[in-house]
């Protein structure tokens, strides 16, 4: 039995999926509205079963790491296919930074070919027939004029075929310690590179099941590890367990992933946590498993942001 | 790498359009030795003004002596590197649309004309129509990247449509004439007659505002976010970082307004306050 800090970790894994992901930088003139600008952005973006895309703040950027030297954020964006990226990419840029004082973004993923979301090239009719373009060593600009100068943007923006649905359940003795051993995991994600974790505050208190018994609903409660239907459902939680959370994990790669939930994983591990997990669907739903023990044995050091 | 070593000086002029990655990477060194190359009025084989050494299995070549009367050196390429250390003649890079040109020297007249892609980088002064076109062409720089590192003669950036053309030192007069995209940037002062028939193209001076933007109307005064990534983009080709880029603001002046008046020359200044 594998043990951190006298906390078991199951045997078992987390069942991930590929979707199509894209990475944006968003700058303004300070970090506080690059930051208002990404939170926008990426709001209402937890689960793509209600929502068009999954979304969250990857990483906060020093001028020196923009494209334009001013201080920006790193948003990763998440959708089943290329068309519906496209889509929700374009609403919320459009919605979310167009309409932001000072704020630009920029595409932070290589892409050619099919690989290309829409971006600048279609808001760019925002600016009704005033906007210009420039292009900066292959790298095409729109400058679409607004109230307070010129919003900027990249023609496209590149999508590769991320991992998304990265998991593991931290089952506590009460929602007190369960509640900080979720904090110091969603915490300790943060940090790791090309990975966000989508749900309110890097937490998600309604792991859900495929399907339900009403008609049309896509998913409901996971009735096995709600600590109120300990006896009237089938349960998988101990019986020192009162408080479920689980931590969901979107990167743009497998070994980001991985990197990030054995990071998780260690952090979570404090007084108060009877045990970790991983929600599965016994392999049927997604091409990834990742064993949480292979993830923790691959990952002893988190990666360090390059 | 391939070394071409001038064998001795030429006064008339040489049309070294054959001289460019993409005509001799793969040849053997006894075919590029019998590429022709005309001198003058006569056609001769390319070993009578080179010594060839080295090998062309990489795309890169490297030419030693003062090519002052070499015109179409690097014409058209489309990839691999071409390095003069000397000067780099007339015409150099033209029509080029990928690849790198980089000069230890000087350069003469027509430097990147028509280029529509690739990297031009000149250590020192550039001669006339740099970034421009060629006699009988209609249509400047297209694309890619012109780095001068002095300064640069009249006509700069002459019917521009887009790329980018930096001049760190002083322009000549008419630079950005009938510019029709694009963007010229001018570390230092310029000549007069700046941005004549400007139409949607760029202008940006660092240093001492000209005289005389007749046709011009002021827009205001303002920082541009699409600078920052124009000084990135230089700084990642390798140019010094250009300071005044990075702070201060810009009045701008949109014009001409005889030709469009969608053009805009940008002047750099310490504070908001019109000049």
């Amino acid at each position: 039995m594998l043990t951190i800090r006298g906390v078991e970790i199951e045997d078992t894994f987390a069942e991930a999926f590929a979707m199509r992901a894209t990475a944006l930088v968003i700058t303004a003139d300070s970090a506080k509205w690059a930051h208002i600008a990404a939170q926008t952005a990426t709001g209402y973006g937890t689960s793509i079963i209600g929502c068009d895309a999954e979304a969250g703040i990857d990483q906060v950027l020093g001028g020196e790491q923009t494209p334009d030297g001013r201080p920006g954020v790193r948003v990763l964006f998440f959708s089943i296919n290329r068309e519906e990226l496209g889509k929700a990419i374009l609403n919320r840029i459009g919605q979310c930074v167009l309409t932001c004082p000072t704020a630009a973004c920029y595409s932070d993923v290589l892409g050619e070919g099919d690989d290309l979301l829409p971006l600048g090239n279609k808001l760019r009719f925002f600016g009704d027939g005033f906007q210009s373009s420039k292009l900066f060593g292959g790298r095409r600009l729109w400058r679409i004029p607004v109230m307070d100068g010129e919003f900027v943007c990249d023609q496209t923006a590149g999508s590769i075929k991320g991992v998304a649905g990265g998991n593991f359940l931290i089952m506590a003795e009460d929602q007190t310690s369960g509640l900080q051993a979720a904090e110091r995991a969603a915490e300790a994600i943060a940090g790791c590179p090309d990975v966000v974790t989508p749900f309110p505050g890097g937490i998600c208190r309604s792991g859900s099941k495929v399907g339900s018994r009403y008609a049309g609903l896509k998913a409901s409660c996971n009735e096995a590890y709600c600590p109120t239907l300990r006896n009237l459902a089938p349960s998988a939680l101990p019986s020192t367990v009162n408080a479920t959370y689980e931590i969901i994990v979107d990167g743009l790669t497998l070994p980001a992933v991985e990197n990030a939930l054995a990071a998780g994983i260690r952090a979570a591990c404090q007084p108060g946590v009877a045990r970790v997990g991983a929600g599965n669907y016994g392999g049927k739903l997604g091409p990834y498993n990742i064993g949480l023990h292979e993830a923790l044995a691959n990952h002893p050091v988190p990666a360090a942001r390059t | 790498m391939l070394r071409l070593s001038l064998r001795h000086n030429i006064a008339v002029p040489v049309d070294a359009s054959v001289v460019s990655p993409n005509r001799l990477i793969g040849l053997t060194r006894r075919e590029i030795e019998r590429l022709q190359v005309r001198v003058g009025n006569r056609l001769v084989d390319l070993s009578e003004v080179f010594a060839v050494g080295g090998d062309a299995n990489e795309p890169e070549i490297a030419i030693e002596g003062d090519c002052t009367s070499f015109r179409y050196l690097g014409t058209a390429m489309s990839s691999g590197r071409l390095r003069i250390e000397g000067h780099g003649g007339h015409y150099l890079g033209a029509r080029m649309c990928g690849g790198r040109v980089e000069v230890y020297g000087p350069a003469g007249d027509g430097l990147g004309a028509e280029m529509s892609g690739g990297l031009i980088d000149v250590g020192e002064n550039a001669g006339k129509h740099i970034g421009s076109l060629r006699d009988g062409h209609c249509r400047g720089q297209e694309g890619g990247t012109i780095l001068v590192r002095g300064n640069a003669s009249d006509d700069a950036g002459m019917q521009m449509r887009r790329g980018v053309l930096a001049i760190r030192g002083h322009a000549g007069r008419l630079a950005g004439a009938y510019a029709h995209g694009g963007t010229l940037l001018i570390g230092e002062g310029v000549g007069d007659r700046l941005g004549l028939g400007l139409n949607r193209a760029s202008i940006v001076v660092l240093g001492s505002p000209p005289d005389g933007l007749t046709s011009f109307v002021y827009d205001g005064c303002f920082r541009p976010v699409y600078l920052g990534v124009l000084a990135r983009h230089l700084e990642r080709c390798g140019f010094e970082r250009l300071e005044r880029l990075h702070g201060g603001c810009f009045a701008t002046y949109r014009g001409d307004l005889a030709y469009g008046g969608r053009g805009e020359v940008l002047y750099w200044q310490a504070s908001s306050s019109r000049h």
